[in-house]
Protein backbone atom coordinates (compact mmCIF):
# COMPACT_ATOMS: atom_id res chain seq x y z
CA UNK A 1 0.00 0.00 0.00
CA UNK A 2 1.41 3.24 -0.58
CA UNK A 3 2.20 5.82 2.05
CA UNK A 4 0.63 9.05 2.29
CA UNK A 5 1.13 12.21 0.56
CA UNK A 6 4.19 14.48 1.81
CA UNK A 7 4.61 17.76 1.92
CA UNK A 8 6.84 17.70 -0.85
CA UNK A 9 4.42 15.77 -2.95
CA UNK A 10 1.28 18.02 -1.96
CA UNK A 11 3.41 20.91 -3.19
CA UNK A 12 4.46 19.16 -6.27
CA UNK A 13 0.89 18.63 -7.04
CA UNK A 14 -0.29 22.11 -6.61
CA UNK A 15 3.60 23.43 -9.32
CA UNK A 16 3.01 20.20 -11.65
CA UNK A 17 0.27 18.78 -11.33
CA UNK A 18 -0.90 15.05 -10.06
CA UNK A 19 1.46 12.15 -11.39
CA UNK A 20 -0.74 9.19 -11.74
CA UNK A 21 -0.39 7.10 -8.59
CA UNK A 22 -0.77 10.26 -6.27
CA UNK A 23 -4.07 10.78 -7.89
CA UNK A 24 -5.00 7.47 -7.41
CA UNK A 25 -3.98 7.38 -4.02
CA UNK A 26 -5.84 10.76 -3.06
CA UNK A 27 -9.04 8.94 -4.74
CA UNK A 28 -9.16 6.36 -1.93
CA UNK A 29 -7.36 8.08 1.14
CA UNK A 30 -9.76 10.16 2.68
CA UNK A 31 -6.59 12.33 5.19
CA UNK A 32 -4.43 12.84 1.76
CA UNK A 33 -7.56 14.02 0.45
CA UNK A 34 -7.91 16.34 3.25
CA UNK A 35 -4.11 17.73 3.53
CA UNK A 36 -4.61 18.32 -0.58
CA UNK A 37 -7.62 20.63 0.10
CA UNK A 38 -6.15 22.27 3.07
CA UNK A 39 -3.17 23.07 0.89
CA UNK A 40 -5.24 24.27 -1.89
CA UNK A 41 -8.08 26.16 0.19
CA UNK A 42 -5.61 29.61 0.57
CA UNK A 43 -4.32 29.47 -3.26
CA UNK A 44 -8.09 29.04 -4.20
CA UNK A 45 -9.75 31.89 -2.00
CA UNK A 46 -6.89 34.26 -3.37
CA UNK A 47 -7.50 33.61 -6.62
CA UNK A 48 -11.48 33.93 -6.34
CA UNK A 49 -10.49 37.32 -4.21
CA UNK A 50 -8.17 38.68 -7.04
CA UNK A 51 -10.59 37.55 -10.13
CA UNK A 52 -13.39 38.99 -8.57
CA UNK A 53 -11.07 42.26 -7.66
CA UNK A 54 -9.99 42.62 -11.03
CA UNK A 55 -13.39 41.90 -12.74
CA UNK A 56 -15.20 44.59 -10.56
CA UNK A 57 -12.08 47.21 -12.25
CA UNK A 58 -12.54 45.95 -15.58
CA UNK A 59 -16.79 46.64 -14.99
CA UNK A 60 -16.24 49.59 -13.29
CA UNK A 61 -17.63 53.15 -15.61
CA UNK A 62 -14.31 55.05 -14.65
CA UNK A 63 -12.04 52.45 -15.46
CA UNK A 64 -13.62 50.98 -18.78
CA UNK A 65 -11.79 52.84 -22.18
CA UNK A 66 -14.16 52.76 -24.67
CA UNK A 67 -11.88 52.48 -27.61
CA UNK A 68 -9.01 54.89 -27.11
CA UNK A 69 -10.33 57.32 -24.57
CA UNK A 70 -7.76 55.92 -22.06
CA UNK A 71 -4.92 57.35 -23.99
CA UNK A 72 -7.36 60.78 -24.60
CA UNK A 73 -7.45 60.41 -20.62
CA UNK A 74 -3.76 60.32 -20.63
CA UNK A 75 -3.67 63.61 -22.55
CA UNK A 76 -5.89 65.44 -20.32
CA UNK A 77 -4.75 68.46 -18.99
CA UNK A 78 -5.44 68.09 -15.53
CA UNK A 79 -2.67 64.89 -15.85
CA UNK A 80 -0.04 67.34 -16.81
CA UNK A 81 -0.93 69.73 -13.80
CA UNK A 82 1.61 67.66 -11.11
CA UNK A 83 4.18 67.50 -13.59
CA UNK A 84 3.74 71.56 -14.63
CA UNK A 85 3.96 72.71 -10.76
CA UNK A 86 6.81 70.40 -10.62
CA UNK A 87 8.33 72.15 -13.31
CA UNK A 88 7.44 75.40 -11.94
CA UNK A 89 8.87 74.60 -8.88
CA UNK A 90 12.16 73.92 -10.26
CA UNK A 91 12.09 76.85 -12.23
CA UNK A 92 11.68 79.17 -9.10
CA UNK A 93 14.24 76.96 -7.38
CA UNK A 94 17.28 77.68 -10.11
CA UNK A 95 16.21 81.48 -10.18
CA UNK A 96 16.77 81.87 -6.70
CA UNK A 97 20.19 79.52 -6.83
CA UNK A 98 21.85 81.51 -9.89
CA UNK A 99 20.13 85.00 -9.44
CA UNK A 100 22.52 86.35 -6.68
CA UNK A 101 25.72 84.95 -7.98
CA UNK A 102 24.41 86.88 -11.18
CA UNK A 103 24.12 89.87 -9.90
CA UNK A 104 27.36 89.45 -8.10
CA UNK A 105 29.36 89.40 -11.15
CA UNK A 106 27.15 91.87 -12.99
CA UNK A 107 28.76 95.46 -11.07
CA UNK A 108 32.69 93.99 -11.64
CA UNK A 109 32.04 93.89 -15.71
CA UNK A 110 30.33 97.33 -15.14
CA UNK A 111 33.27 98.78 -13.39
CA UNK A 112 35.68 97.65 -16.47
CA UNK A 113 34.86 100.43 -18.72
CA UNK A 114 34.47 102.94 -16.05
CA UNK A 115 38.54 104.03 -16.48
CA UNK A 116 39.23 104.03 -20.10
CA UNK A 117 42.74 103.99 -21.16
CA UNK A 118 43.56 106.87 -24.12
CA UNK A 119 44.97 105.90 -26.94
CA UNK A 120 48.30 108.19 -26.92
CA UNK A 121 48.88 106.34 -23.53
CA UNK A 122 48.23 102.57 -25.32
CA UNK A 123 50.73 103.92 -28.03
CA UNK A 124 53.45 104.62 -25.66
CA UNK A 125 53.25 101.32 -24.29
CA UNK A 126 53.02 99.22 -27.55
CA UNK A 127 56.29 101.67 -28.44
CA UNK A 128 58.20 101.34 -25.43
CA UNK A 129 57.36 96.80 -25.45
CA UNK A 130 58.52 97.01 -29.64
CA UNK A 131 61.92 99.61 -29.05
CA UNK A 132 63.33 97.05 -26.27
CA UNK A 133 66.31 95.17 -28.07
CA UNK A 134 65.62 91.58 -25.51
CA UNK A 135 62.57 90.79 -23.98
CA UNK A 136 61.76 90.82 -20.47
CA UNK A 137 61.85 87.30 -20.33
CA UNK A 138 65.13 86.67 -21.97
CA UNK A 139 67.13 89.46 -19.65
CA UNK A 140 68.56 86.85 -17.23
CA UNK A 141 70.38 85.15 -19.74
CA UNK A 142 71.89 88.04 -21.59
CA UNK A 143 73.40 89.00 -18.05
CA UNK A 144 75.02 85.52 -17.67
CA UNK A 145 76.21 85.94 -21.15
CA UNK A 146 77.92 89.13 -20.35
CA UNK A 147 79.38 88.07 -17.35
CA UNK A 148 82.61 88.17 -18.87
CA UNK A 149 82.69 91.36 -21.10
CA UNK A 150 83.77 94.58 -20.43
CA UNK A 151 80.33 96.37 -21.44
CA UNK A 152 77.88 95.98 -18.66
CA UNK A 153 74.96 94.60 -20.77
CA UNK A 154 72.55 95.03 -17.15
CA UNK A 155 72.79 98.56 -17.85
CA UNK A 156 70.97 98.03 -21.33
CA UNK A 157 68.56 95.81 -19.45
CA UNK A 158 68.22 98.15 -16.94
CA UNK A 159 69.37 95.49 -14.04
CA UNK A 160 72.55 97.02 -12.87
CA UNK A 161 72.27 96.08 -9.54
CA UNK A 162 72.33 92.21 -10.20
CA UNK A 163 74.55 92.57 -12.40
CA UNK A 164 77.52 94.08 -10.25
CA UNK A 165 76.32 91.41 -7.82
CA UNK A 166 77.47 88.84 -9.87
CA UNK A 167 81.02 90.20 -10.94
CA UNK A 168 81.41 90.81 -6.98
CA UNK A 169 80.88 86.98 -6.47
CA UNK A 170 83.48 86.51 -9.12
CA UNK A 171 85.78 88.58 -7.64
CA UNK A 172 85.21 86.89 -3.71
CA UNK A 173 85.81 83.22 -5.81
CA UNK A 174 89.40 81.59 -4.63
CA UNK A 175 91.43 81.85 -7.78
CA UNK A 176 92.04 78.01 -9.56
CA UNK A 177 96.21 78.28 -9.98
CA UNK A 178 96.27 79.44 -6.31
CA UNK B 1 -20.43 31.08 -29.33
CA UNK B 2 -22.42 34.70 -28.18
CA UNK B 3 -19.93 36.86 -27.44
CA UNK B 4 -20.97 37.19 -23.39
CA UNK B 5 -20.49 33.28 -23.18
CA UNK B 6 -16.70 33.72 -24.57
CA UNK B 7 -16.28 36.96 -22.37
CA UNK B 8 -17.22 34.82 -19.63
CA UNK B 9 -15.15 31.91 -20.19
CA UNK B 10 -11.80 34.32 -20.98
CA UNK B 11 -13.14 35.66 -17.27
CA UNK B 12 -12.28 32.38 -15.88
CA UNK B 13 -9.32 31.70 -18.54
CA UNK B 14 -11.24 28.94 -20.54
CA UNK B 15 -11.34 30.59 -23.36
CA UNK B 16 -10.17 28.47 -26.10
CA UNK B 17 -7.29 30.60 -27.92
CA UNK B 18 -8.69 29.54 -31.67
CA UNK B 19 -11.86 31.03 -30.70
CA UNK B 20 -9.85 34.12 -29.15
CA UNK B 21 -7.48 34.27 -32.55
CA UNK B 22 -10.32 34.19 -35.09
CA UNK B 23 -11.79 37.23 -33.26
CA UNK B 24 -8.77 39.20 -35.09
CA UNK B 25 -6.80 41.92 -33.35
CA UNK B 26 -8.58 44.79 -35.51
CA UNK B 27 -11.53 44.06 -33.12
CA UNK B 28 -9.45 45.25 -30.18
CA UNK B 29 -12.34 46.62 -28.08
CA UNK B 30 -13.38 42.90 -27.82
CA UNK B 31 -10.01 42.00 -27.35
CA UNK B 32 -9.72 44.18 -24.45
CA UNK B 33 -13.16 42.80 -23.05
CA UNK B 34 -11.76 39.46 -22.99
CA UNK B 35 -8.35 39.95 -21.78
CA UNK B 36 -8.08 43.17 -19.63
CA UNK B 37 -8.76 41.59 -16.74
CA UNK B 38 -6.13 39.38 -16.62
CA UNK B 39 -3.93 41.77 -18.21
CA UNK B 40 -4.74 44.20 -15.32
CA UNK B 41 -4.52 41.66 -11.99
CA UNK B 42 -1.33 40.72 -13.60
CA UNK B 43 0.16 44.16 -13.81
CA UNK B 44 -1.38 45.07 -10.55
CA UNK B 45 0.34 42.76 -8.87
CA UNK B 46 3.93 42.72 -10.67
CA UNK B 47 4.22 46.61 -9.97
CA UNK B 48 1.64 47.22 -6.77
CA UNK B 49 0.38 50.05 -7.72
CA UNK B 50 -2.89 51.03 -9.29
CA UNK B 51 -2.45 53.65 -11.92
CA UNK B 52 0.96 52.20 -13.72
CA UNK B 53 -1.18 49.11 -13.53
CA UNK B 54 -3.66 50.85 -15.19
CA UNK B 55 -1.22 52.55 -17.65
CA UNK B 56 0.91 48.92 -18.22
CA UNK B 57 -2.37 47.84 -19.37
CA UNK B 58 -4.01 50.57 -21.77
CA UNK B 59 -0.19 50.14 -22.87
CA UNK B 60 -0.16 46.57 -23.60
CA UNK B 61 -3.31 46.76 -25.63
CA UNK B 62 -1.97 49.66 -27.39
CA UNK B 63 1.44 47.92 -28.78
CA UNK B 64 -0.19 44.19 -29.76
CA UNK B 65 -2.61 46.49 -31.95
CA UNK B 66 0.58 48.54 -33.58
CA UNK B 67 1.59 44.95 -33.90
CA UNK B 68 -0.78 43.09 -35.00
CA UNK B 69 0.87 42.07 -38.50
CA UNK B 70 3.46 40.06 -36.34
CA UNK B 71 1.08 38.02 -34.53
CA UNK B 72 0.72 35.10 -36.15
CA UNK B 73 -0.93 32.91 -34.14
CA UNK B 74 2.27 30.33 -33.04
CA UNK B 75 0.85 30.75 -29.32
CA UNK B 76 -2.47 31.97 -27.98
CA UNK B 77 -3.14 35.47 -28.31
CA UNK B 78 -3.46 35.42 -24.45
CA UNK B 79 0.12 34.48 -24.13
CA UNK B 80 1.05 37.10 -26.36
CA UNK B 81 -1.08 39.31 -24.55
CA UNK B 82 1.21 38.26 -21.37
CA UNK B 83 4.46 38.27 -23.14
CA UNK B 84 3.81 42.07 -24.02
CA UNK B 85 2.76 42.55 -20.61
CA UNK B 86 5.34 41.36 -19.11
CA UNK B 87 8.35 43.26 -21.14
CA UNK B 88 5.97 46.47 -20.19
CA UNK B 89 6.12 45.51 -16.44
CA UNK B 90 9.95 44.97 -17.12
CA UNK B 91 10.68 48.47 -18.75
CA UNK B 92 8.57 50.06 -16.32
CA UNK B 93 10.35 48.54 -13.44
CA UNK B 94 13.64 49.41 -14.66
CA UNK B 95 12.54 53.40 -15.15
CA UNK B 96 12.75 56.01 -12.60
CA UNK B 97 9.15 56.56 -12.67
CA UNK B 98 8.92 53.43 -10.69
CA UNK B 99 11.54 53.87 -8.22
CA UNK B 100 10.05 56.76 -6.90
CA UNK B 101 6.46 55.75 -7.34
CA UNK B 102 7.34 52.72 -5.26
CA UNK B 103 8.23 54.89 -2.38
CA UNK B 104 5.38 56.82 -2.92
CA UNK B 105 3.02 54.18 -3.36
CA UNK B 106 0.30 56.42 -3.83
CA UNK B 107 -2.36 54.25 -5.61
CA UNK B 108 -1.56 50.52 -4.31
CA UNK B 109 -4.47 48.51 -3.61
CA UNK B 110 -4.82 47.41 0.70
CA UNK B 111 -5.78 43.55 1.01
CA UNK B 112 -9.03 44.66 2.72
CA UNK B 113 -9.97 45.93 -0.32
CA UNK B 114 -9.58 42.95 -2.69
CA UNK B 115 -11.17 40.51 0.40
CA UNK B 116 -14.67 42.71 -0.25
CA UNK B 117 -14.95 40.68 -3.18
CA UNK B 118 -14.73 36.85 -1.64
CA UNK B 119 -17.49 35.18 -2.28
CA UNK B 120 -19.54 34.80 0.10
CA UNK B 121 -23.02 33.50 -0.83
CA UNK B 122 -24.38 30.55 1.47
CA UNK B 123 -20.95 30.38 3.17
CA UNK B 124 -20.97 30.92 7.63
CA UNK B 125 -19.38 33.79 9.27
CA UNK B 126 -16.80 31.90 10.70
CA UNK B 127 -16.37 30.66 6.59
CA UNK B 128 -16.08 33.94 6.05
CA UNK B 129 -13.28 34.83 8.38
CA UNK B 130 -11.23 32.12 7.52
CA UNK B 131 -11.65 33.12 3.95
CA UNK B 132 -10.52 36.59 5.00
CA UNK B 133 -7.76 35.24 7.34
CA UNK B 134 -6.44 32.94 4.14
CA UNK B 135 -6.63 35.70 1.80
CA UNK B 136 -4.42 38.03 4.28
CA UNK B 137 -1.83 35.37 4.61
CA UNK B 138 -1.52 34.99 1.07
CA UNK B 139 -2.01 38.23 0.49
CA UNK B 140 0.86 39.22 2.70
CA UNK B 141 3.53 36.25 2.03
CA UNK B 142 3.06 36.98 -1.99
CA UNK B 143 4.13 40.65 -1.35
CA UNK B 144 7.21 39.18 0.49
CA UNK B 145 8.41 37.02 -2.50
CA UNK B 146 11.24 38.25 -4.68
CA UNK B 147 9.94 39.88 -7.81
CA UNK B 148 10.28 36.67 -10.08
CA UNK B 149 8.40 34.20 -7.97
CA UNK B 150 5.49 36.38 -7.52
CA UNK B 151 5.56 36.94 -11.12
CA UNK B 152 5.41 32.92 -11.69
CA UNK B 153 3.21 32.69 -8.55
CA UNK B 154 0.57 34.91 -10.18
CA UNK B 155 0.94 33.42 -13.66
CA UNK B 156 0.28 29.82 -12.03
CA UNK B 157 -2.41 30.05 -9.20
CA UNK B 158 -3.83 33.36 -10.42
CA UNK B 159 -4.08 32.85 -14.11
CA UNK B 160 -3.58 28.62 -14.02
CA UNK B 161 -0.99 28.79 -16.73
CA UNK B 162 0.56 26.02 -17.04
CA UNK B 163 4.23 25.65 -16.61
CA UNK B 164 5.33 25.67 -20.74
CA UNK B 165 3.10 28.80 -21.09
CA UNK B 166 5.27 30.74 -18.18
CA UNK B 167 7.92 29.33 -19.34
CA UNK B 168 6.94 31.02 -22.68
CA UNK B 169 5.60 34.38 -21.65
CA UNK B 170 8.36 34.65 -18.84
CA UNK B 171 11.52 34.00 -21.34
CA UNK B 172 12.60 30.80 -18.94
CA UNK B 173 13.14 27.42 -19.32
CA UNK B 174 11.02 25.45 -17.70
CA UNK B 175 12.87 24.01 -14.76
CA UNK B 176 13.86 27.89 -14.11
CA UNK B 177 10.11 28.31 -13.58
CA UNK B 178 9.61 25.24 -11.60
CA UNK B 179 12.52 26.07 -9.12
CA UNK B 180 10.97 29.59 -8.49
CA UNK B 181 7.78 27.97 -8.22
CA UNK B 182 8.38 25.54 -5.34
CA UNK B 183 10.07 28.38 -3.48
CA UNK B 184 7.39 30.56 -4.10
CA UNK B 185 4.48 28.03 -2.94
CA UNK B 186 6.66 27.06 0.31
CA UNK B 187 7.13 30.61 1.61
CA UNK B 188 3.25 31.18 0.94
CA UNK B 189 2.69 27.93 2.89
CA UNK B 190 5.01 28.25 5.28
CA UNK B 191 3.40 31.47 5.71
CA UNK B 192 -0.60 30.43 5.87
CA UNK B 193 0.79 27.87 8.00
CA UNK B 194 2.00 30.53 10.78
CA UNK B 195 -1.30 32.64 10.15
CA UNK B 196 -3.98 29.99 10.74
CA UNK B 197 -1.73 28.08 13.76
CA UNK B 198 -1.24 31.83 15.17
CA UNK B 199 -5.09 32.72 14.89
CA UNK B 200 -6.40 29.40 16.25
CA UNK B 201 -4.17 29.88 19.46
Amino acid sequence: MREHLTAKEISRWLVEGPGSDDAAHVRSCPSCAAKLAEARAPLSVFRSAVVAWSEGQTAAPAREPAGWVGLAERLNFMNWVPAFGLALALAVLAALLVGPSIKRQVPTQAKAPVAPISDGVLMEQVDAEVSETVPDAMAPLTDLVAWDSDEAPAQKTGAPKRAAKIKSIEASRPSVTD
Amino acid sequence: MGYAAVNEMAMSGEVAPSVATSMGLDDIEGVMRLYRGRILRYALFAVRDRDAAETITQDCFLKAYRARESFRGDCSLSTWLMQIAVNLVRDYARSKQFQFWKRAQTAAVDVSEVAEFLPHKGSSAESRLLAREQLKAVWQAVDKLSKMQREVFLLRFVEEMDLLEIAAVMGMKESTVKSHLYRALNSVRTKVSAGTDGSQT
